[in-house]
């Protein structure tokens, strides 16, 4: 899962995937703001076939937060 | 969606010259009840799943007199009611059943937490709230938490539980009353300083305060921009939560004024498909967006090789529009294409914009809007309709608002106090924070500003701390403090503040705060320690706040902070301390 969740970041920001880990904030290590974090909601839905509501988009703040999304929504 | 034949636009052009000579606006109840002369057009535009629905006046109308009319056979005439819920018809069917003969209404920011969004409904002294689907656990927790309560009523049709009305089932009750005779909500009389709501202007605690909003502060408001902005507009979508003055005021209501249509963006997600569905004319929107089309803009044109010649076409285009000749929908047509196939207007608020954003879109065939406002003001103070030749003003006075800069210094630079009908009464249950910001009759902003010698206002700074993301949020310091300091006891002094901060190549606005600490505490630790455990507990703090008003970057120190004369610490030594460590590290 970790993997994929780095290629769909990689999408984003221009970054070395590996030093993209589970404790990585989204919003504040990879500077990601509020509406390319929905995009990258939008990705992750249609990467893992899942439909993420925009409160907990909007709420993410960890890679491991958004893996844990995927996987209670999935 | 709805292509308007010239013919059409003509029709509209003519019912709305009508409502313009019914006169000045006083009430909201006054909006919906002038609205009628547009009869069966579409107003509000929806999408519910894969159906698009369509809401004509005429039915806009009635659902809200009947829900007006169920909330009062419910005994809740006079009472205050919340709303907290995505964007929807619904939604503005209950701000408009409220607020045009049953009560007070309180939007509340969908964005914060279960507790907080509770708290603030409490704050309001609410005994009804609405919700969707989404919000059912704070509703549920609320109705727990405040005996006040024992209303709930959820938008959604699926969603019919014990103690939980439906709103579809309460609308067909007020429709069946009044089919027996009910007019309690139909001769309810509303007048012009009658408080229609209270608004939130940010977060939490005691340092938020509720802003009274009366029926004549929005009539003046939706009077003003119908006055003021060009009229070729017929329809706008929907982005900025409603909870917002500015959205609410400067696009929902003026738009029905008007008989704009309505499109209701159901999701941040759907936006881009929705432009390309919709193709909407107009819409409200924060400098964010402007950031995010610009870059995104000029990074496609990077990738696809073409960003030179953009910026020639900009070079040609502008050197033809100096002398009038506009080629800028031809040259620029693969831009508009993203937006439905035209460049739409955009009312910009909530925060400053970046001058070159703003006049490189409007080189590229946008339209943009600005001003000056606050939701005191319910919102404008100023409006800026030039925004191609004066990027860096916030325009004239909005029609019946008025401002002035209070004790100029040298420069003409002093704090903007305003007056007018637009102007809040005060702060819901805070005699002490109303008095404190009037005087004279004036609302004291706390903003900066000077006139220019073109009579337009110029923004220079603010007073207060308070800190304006790039989305139109307002965060308090203070308040983001004073939660660090409850939830982290051996913190000493925390300053919490806006910096500017490279991220992954790319300048951003964020939130920084500086810990210091007792060195005793913490003897023996390395600074690298102090920062991994900080960072650590900053985190875990962090998922307690809403995610806007998150701490993204921590400065520690075991030095006191600098304090002045009255023993407060100067925030801008912290700061200068905060960017001499940026810089010490390397970043």
């Amino acid at each position: 899962m970790l993997e994929r969740m780095r290629e769909i970041i990689c999408e984003f920001v221009d970054i070395d995937p590996e030093s993209i880990t589970l404790d990585t904030n989204i919003r504040h290590d990879l500077g990601l703001n509020s509406l390319e974090l929905v995009n990258l909601a939008v990705e992750i839905e249609e990467e893992f076939e899942v439909e993420i509501p925009d409160r907990e988009a909007m709420g993410l703040e960890t890679v491991a937060d958004a893996i844990r999304i995927i996987e209670e929504y999935m | 969606m709805a292509q308007f034949t010239k013919k059409d636009k003509k029709e509209i052009d003519a019912i709305r010259h009508e409502v313009h000579m019914m006169g000045e606006l006083i009430t909201l109840r006054q909006l919906l009840d002038r609205m009628e002369v547009y009869g069966d057009r579409i107003c509000m535009v929806e999408k519910k799943k894969y159906e698009i629905i369509q809401h004509t006046v005429r039915d806009f109308r009635t659902d809200v007199y009947a829900l007006g009319t169920a909330l009062i056979s419910l005994g809740l005439k006079g009472k205050h009611i919340g709303i907290v819920s995505e964007n929807s018809y619904a939604w503005v069917v209950a701000y408009f059943a409220v607020t045009c003969g049953v009560g007070v209404v309180a939007p509340i920011d969908k964005e914060l937490t279960d507790e907080l969004i509770s708290f603030l409904f409490t704050k309001a002294d609410c005994e009804a709230v609405f919700f969707s689907k989404m919000y059912q656990k704070t509703a549920k927790y609320h109705l727990a938490h405040d005996e006040r309560c024992k209303t709930a009523i959820c938008f959604n049709k699926e969603f019919d539980e014990e103690n939980i009305l439906n709103f579809d089932k309460l609308v067909a009750l007020g429709k069946k009353l009044m089919d027996e005779g009910d007019r309690s909500f139909i001769d309810a009389k509303i007048e012009k300083d009658d408080l229609a709501a209270i608004v939130f202007t940010s977060g939490t605690t005691g340092i938020n305060k509720g802003v009274m909003l009366t029926h004549g502060n929005f009539a003046q408001n939706a009077d003003g921009v119908l006055e003021s902005i060009d009229p070729d507009q017929y329809s706008s979508i929907s982005l900025l939560p409603m909870n917002h003055v500015y959205e609410l005021s400067c696009n929902i209501f003026t738009a029905l004024y008007m008989n704009c249509i309505v499109y209701i963006n159901d999701s941040l997600k759907n936006f881009q498909q929705n432009l390309q569905l919709f193709k909407p004319d107009a819409m409200a929107i924060v400098p964010l967006v402007i950031d995010t089309i610009y870059t995104t803009i000029w990074k496609t044109a990077e990738e696809t090789g073409r960003a030179d010649v953009l910026k020639k076409g900009l070079k040609i285009s502008n050197a033809l529009m100096k002398v009038g000749i506009d080629v800028r929908p031809k040259l620029f047509s693969q831009i508009a294409e993203k937006f439905g196939g035209k460049f739409p207007t955009f009312s910009c608020g909530g925060a400053p914009t970046r001058v070159e954003y703003v006049t490189c879109l409007c080189d590229m065939g946008f339209n943009i809007y600005n001003g000056y406002g606050l939701t005191e003001s319910s919102p404008t103070v100023t409006l800026n309709l030039d925004c191609r030749n004066k990027p860096d003003c916030a325009g004239k006075p909005f029609p019946k608002a008025e401002y002035k800069i209070h004790e100029p210094d040298k420069d003409g630079v002093g704090e903007i106090w305003i007056r007018g009908e637009n102007v809040t009464k005060g702060y819901y249950n805070d005699e002490e924070a109303t008095k404190a910001s009037f005087e004279d009759g004036w609302f004291k902003t706390g903003d900066y500003g000077r006139t220019g010698e073109d009579g337009m206002l110029y923004i220079m700074g603010r007073k207060k701390n308070l800190i304006i993301l790039d989305n139109g949020k307002n965060v308090f310091p203070e308040e983001v403090e004073a939660f660090f300091m409850e939830h982290l006891e051996y913190v000493h002094e925390v300053v919490v503040f806006e910096a500017e901060k490279e991220i992954n190549g790319r300048p951003q606005k964020i939130i920084a705060a500086a810990f210091q600490l007792a060195p005793e505490d913490f003897e023996g630790k390395t600074e690298d320690e102090l920062y991994e455990m900080m960072n650590k507990d900053v985190s875990e703090v962090n998922k307690l706040l809403p995610a806007y008003k998150r701490v993204a970057d921590v400065y520690v120190s075991t030095e006191e902070f600098e304090i002045n004369s009255t023993r407060k610490v100067i925030r801008k030594k912290v700061e200068d301390r905060y960017y001499a460590h940026l810089k010490a590290v390397g970043q």
